[in-house]
């Protein structure tokens, strides 16, 4: 049950994510190109783009905490037994997990605050804007409370998965999300 | 006082091995509910207002031009260029790998793009060239701190957007620096090679052997040329820039070198927007603590401090620097870009230091980090890569640090080296 809602969860966030970046990639070509060619700017590309880049980053976030590849400092846990380590780490979970729960909570806070105004150029409701915090927070908690059932468990619940893209030979690898 | 406790947190947390987003997250969460109570919203709308910004936008899409053209045999090209420029002098592989890195950093953003992407091709390389496996190892590492210094560059877009300073004017800052760090590496190469007898190729290459080298490199190497070109003639924002170097690198990639299919394309779409969103989910939480430390008056506190020690420029410039360079030993580059700038700012307007050459400086100080030990990422992705352990590759690393150490010296104390071409570029 948990592992098909996974899959159709990873799939949505990768396609989602690849549909985003393709459109900025080609809203911002084709205004230079009418820019500079058709001397036309479109006006309307920069609220899509940061719209777009807001989705991208929060996203992109999601995947990071399925993958636990966020940035951490290991050097000084490094240190530590790992009788002191494994409670350390239950400790880690609880707490980032109630840093996601807060922010869920003031981003849909946010969200409704700013559904009342309109950016200037697409008359676009902001609340789309706050929205790509709060979709991109549950998707992080939803997965870090797997992380954390995981590790009470003594289990990784997302092993062995790589960070799409290319690697480091150039390859570009399936992205097993 | 308050500012002693949310520093502290914010240490603890991360000594915790908390990611460093949400350890910034939650100790201005800490900061809001215990010591000011004030309402928690500040927290979702900071993180999402500054990351609202056109300029941040050239991020994923330098990311994705380089991922895209690395996709391609662009890199192998290079180097092969760059051996026919360089090949005869004495220690040849290794003045090729400079020269590689330099070309290379010119379509990269990333440092890790440069250490990876680069490294791989040239260490067998130079292994088979005779050199021994440690030098190698020392080289690829220190050529790829170029990356970051001759844009595109992440970082410089990071420090940009923190410091209010224009993307294009310290992107062009970079050349001068970039181009004195691959010279120090070269002048260390040449020594290197004389005294321990590296090997060169055997003549030097034909003008016709050059050119054909260059014909086959020129789709790629034409990406710095539109980047920087178009950067400084006006024509594009770095922003557009990015955008083009993007298109153009499919064109080459899917049909010029024809190694990139549609198929691959969603793959480098994600990767690509994954690596941005490791540096913008930091950026936006680094936002909200940055305001946590301006209510605390935090920078003030600092630039007082400092102004009662000392009077002169050239102290603080070397105080400055000796920081970074310790921070940069612990810490994750783009994280100290985001947290530290902004503490530094008003200190930087006290003792008038041209915030674009402190923003250069700031870059290539941060990135020797990335080699030192004990966090140094790029010891272990070179460890990792040469089959070499941490302790053996930060050894082959060590002598590599003086001509980068120079270099940061010089365009330090020489500001003219970095700002004189974004003056005479932008006026």
């Amino acid at each position: 049950m948990i592992s098909t809602l996974n899959k159709i969860v990873g799939g949505a966030l990768f396609w989602a994510i690849a549909i985003i970046h393709g459109v900025i990639v080609v809203v911002l070509f084709t205004g230079v190109v009418t820019r500079y060619i058709f001397n036309l700017p479109l006006f309307w590309s920069e609220e899509i783009c940061l719209l777009g880049l807001l989705w991208l980053t929060f996203l992109g976030g999601a995947i990071l905490v399925r993958q636990d590849k966020n940035v951490s400092i290991t050097i000084f846990s490094d240190m530590l037994p790992k009788s002191v380590m494994r409670p350390l780490h239950r400790i880690n979970h609880v707490l980032i997990l109630i840093c996601l729960v807060v922010m869920i909570q003031q981003s849909w806070k946010l969200s409704e605050r700013l559904s009342y105004s309109t950016t200037p150029a697409l008359r676009m409701s902001e609340f789309w804007f706050a929205a790509a915090l709060l979709v991109g927070f549950i998707v992080m908690l939803f997965y870090q409370i797997q992380r954390f059932i995981g590790d009470l468990r003594g289990r990784d619940v997302f092993p062995d998965e790589s960070i799409c893209g290319p690697k480091d030979s150039g390859e570009v690898e399936r992205c097993n999300l | 006082m308050n500012a002693m406790i949310l520093i502290s947190v914010l240490l603890i947390l991360m000594a915790m091995r908390i990611p460093v987003v949400f350890s910034l997250l939650l100790s201005c969460l800490f900061y809001l509910v215990f010591i000011k109570s004030i309402p928690l919203v500040i927290l979702a709308h900071r993180m999402m207002g500054s990351l609202e910004s056109f300029p941040l936008l050239a991020l994923p899409l330098f990311i994705l031009a380089a991922d895209v053209i690395n996709s391609g045999r662009a890199s192998e090209e290079m180097f092969k260029f760059a051996r026919s420029l360089v090949g005869h002098m004495r220690g040849a592989m290794g003045h090729v790998v400079v020269v590689a890195s330099m070309i290379f950093a010119g379509i990269s953003g990333t440092i890790t793009a440069e250490a990876a992407g680069l490294g791989k091709l040239e260490l067998p390389m130079m292994e088979k060239a005779g050199f021994d496996k440690p030098f190698a190892v020392g080289l690829i590492s220190a050529s790829s701190i170029i990356g970051p210094i001759i844009p595109p560059s992440v970082q410089m877009i990071l420090y940009g957007m923190i410091a209010e300073q224009s993307v294009g004017r310290l992107f062009v800052g970079g050349v001068i620096p970039g181009i004195i760090m691959g010279v120090c590496l070269m002048v260390m190469v040449y020594i290197y090679s004389v005294k321990r007898n590296y090997p060169r190729d055997p003549r030097r290459a034909t003008l016709r052997e050059m050119l054909s080298a260059l014909k086959s490199s020129a789709p790629a190497l034409a990406t710095p040329a539109i980047i920087l070109g178009g950067i400084m003639s006006g024509i594009f924002t770095p922003t557009e820039a990015a955008v083009v170097a993007v298109v153009y690198g499919l064109f080459i990639s899917m049909f010029v070198y024809k190694t990139l299919t549609l198929r691959q394309l969603p793959e480098l779409l994600v990767g690509s927007a994954v690596m941005t969103a490791l540096i913008l989910v930091i950026m936006g939480a680094a936002s909200v603590f940055g305001w946590v430390v301006t209510m605390e008056n935090i920078p003030v506190l600092i630039k007082d401090a400092l102004m009662s020690a000392t009077d002169k420029q050239w102290v603080i410039l070397l105080i400055l620097n000796i920081a970074f360079l310790i921070a940069g030993c612990f810490f994750d580059i783009c994280a100290i870009i985001l947290v530290l700038t902004p503490m530094i700012l008003p200190i930087l307007q006290a003792f008038q230091i041209d915030m674009v050459h402190w923003g250069v400086v700031e870059v290539l100080n941060v990135c020797i980090g990335f080699l030192t030990p004990p966090f140094g990422v790029g010891l272990f992705i070179m460890s990792d890569m040469a089959k070499l352990s941490v302790s053996e590759v930060t050894r082959a690393i060590a002598p590599f640090l003086i001509p980068l150490l120079i270099s940061l010296g010089l365009i330090t104390y020489i500001p003219q080296l970095v700002t004189w071409l974004p003056n005479l570029v932008f006026g």
